[in-house]
């Protein structure tokens, strides 16, 4: 009985105390669903590009409201080496959605499907927004928010991954490394 | 076609929080609010659950300020503390008077083992426990004849309650049932202590894209009947059912409104021995993420 409570008041700490899933420092293989049909991480991470791969969520206002920021940053590096992909890990991911989405929010990058959330398990994405950035080796080297904002857009934000950008794209190392994604809880079967 | 622009409020807002004062949402660290609280007693239920309005003449205004402060602990968990300022107005023919002071006391915590809308089919699971300590004057030590001095219940409470809750797409349904234990207290030389009490509660709310999230709640409490040095007193408990709507309204991602407006159902047998009032509550919060 005494084992047992102790066991009740215990677990619940080790668990929340257990530290949160981190992304491994080079991606796991992992295949996502492209309109144009099935395409495996691994030829989507371009060797010499720097990659940014958001995780997704249609319903989600903390992305919507991240619209804006992912289209500029989309646009303004797309010239200097830089591709920015979203990933759809959500219950009923669907190449529809994915596309329809993307068309919807003028994304000038491509939505994936990531329909049995593989990819994120694997990056260990749990909310809307969290973002990797992969280096020029495809080495991960940032996961997190996107920023500091989560459904109100402000001018005086930390720009996270943008900053992580920058400093791969002149040979330095992101600081910070990680940082909290402050969307919604990807919903999951 | 393409897909809707829409996107719907998630966890990651204040929607879920809109309908518990001081509840963190997801991401909030800690917060700090004020609560304001008005309410209009109106009539009450007998014994015999019948709906009797209030006399002509008599009347009842109740008003409650509460500084109200939650603190997450590890991942899944918050600590809140409410302290509540008490005003009581109340007049009954020839006699009216006002008096106030420090209410009692509330200790909450909360963990959170789901959190809604991270699943298609786990809703968001929470257990809750409470403690409200007798900070307030007590009814048997109010000095004033209409007793507005009274700002509490003399009685150390005891809380627990679980809680289901999951949204669908900007839906958001939550259903919570708790009880509730008080502590005995003397009152003179009769040994009281009111029976245990037991609370379920609904609501379903809608989160707009910009933001605001409008819930209407229902909760029905029932109440043992009492006991007085030992002898329970039949026909001593109460019930009272209860509608609302609530709201909350994000002003920016630290600071945020929440309001409602709860009355007691006037219709027999809805209550039992209980006033039936209406009150009207407005919060401002601000948050750190």
């Amino acid at each position: 009985m005494i084992r047992a409570t102790l066991f009740l008041l215990v677990f619940p700490t080790i668990v929340a105390c257990a530290p949160p899933r981190r992304a491994p420092s080079r991606l796991p293989e992992a295949t996502l669903l492209a309109s144009d049909g099935p395409r495996r991480l691994a030829e989507i991470v371009e060797p010499g590009h720097v990659t940014v791969i958001e995780f997704f969520s249609a319903e989600c206002p903390c992305q919507t409201a991240h619209d804006d920021r992912l289209r500029q940053l989309a646009v303004a590096y797309r010239d200097r080496g830089v591709d920015v992909v979203a990933v759809d890990s959500e219950a009923g991911a669907s190449t529809d959605r994915a596309r329809n989405e993307a068309l919807s929010r003028r994304y000038p990058f491509p939505i994936l499907a990531d329909p049995t959330g593989a990819l994120a398990d694997a990056l260990g994405a749990e909310f809307a927004t969290y973002t990797v950035v992969v280096d020029r080796r495809g080495a991960v080297r940032y996961r997190g928010g996107i920023d500091s904002d989560r459904t109100h857009v402000t001018r005086d934000a930390s720009l996270w991954v943008r900053d992580a950008v920058d400093r791969l794209l002149v040979g330095a190392d992101p600081d910070p490394i990680e940082a909290e994604a402050l969307g919604c809880a990807l919903r999951r079967r | 076609m393409l897909a809707s622009r829409r996107a719907d409020a998630q966890s990651c807002c204040a929607g879920a929080s809109a309908l518990t004062p001081a509840r963190l949402a997801l991401h909030e660290d800690a917060l700090v609010g004020l609560q304001l609280k008005a309410s209009d007693l109106y009539g009450s239920f007998d014994g015999g659950r019948r709906y009797v309005a209030a006399s002509a003449g008599a009347k009842e205004l109740d008003f409650e300020q509460d500084l109200a402060g939650s603190v997450r602990v590890l991942k899944r968990g918050q600590l809140s503390a409410i302290v509540p300022m008490v005003e009581t107005f109340r007049s009954v023919p020839g006699l009216s008077e006002a008096g106030g002071d420090l209410g009692d006391l509330q200790l909450g915590a909360r963990w959170d083992f789901t959190i809604s809308g991270s699943s298609v089919i786990v809703p968001g699971i929470a257990l809750a426990a409470g403690v409200m300590l007798p900070t307030g004057r007590a009814p048997e030590v109010a000095t004033k004849p209409l007793g507005t001095d009274a700002t509490g219940t003399g009685a150390l409470q005891a809380s627990a309650a679980l809680a289901f809750e999951q949204t669908f797409g900007p839906w958001l349904v939550n259903v919570t049932g708790a009880a509730a234990w008080r502590a005995p207290r003397i009152v003179g030389e009769l040994h009281s202590r009111q029976g245990l009490q037991f609370v379920a509660s609904a609501a379903g709310g809608y989160s707009f894209a910009s933001g605001p999230v409008l819930a209407l709640t229902l909760a029905y409490t029932a109440e043992l009947d009492a006991t007085i040095n030992g002898e329970l007193i039949p026909g001593s408990g109460r019930a009272a059912t209860r509608i609302g709507i609530a709201g909350g309204l994000p002003l920016s991602d630290l600071w945020r409104m929440q309001g409602s407006l709860a009355t007691d159902v006037p219709i027999h047998f809805l209550g039992w021995n209980q006033p039936a009032s209406a009150a009207l509550t407005l919060m401002i919060l601000r948050s750190w993420s």
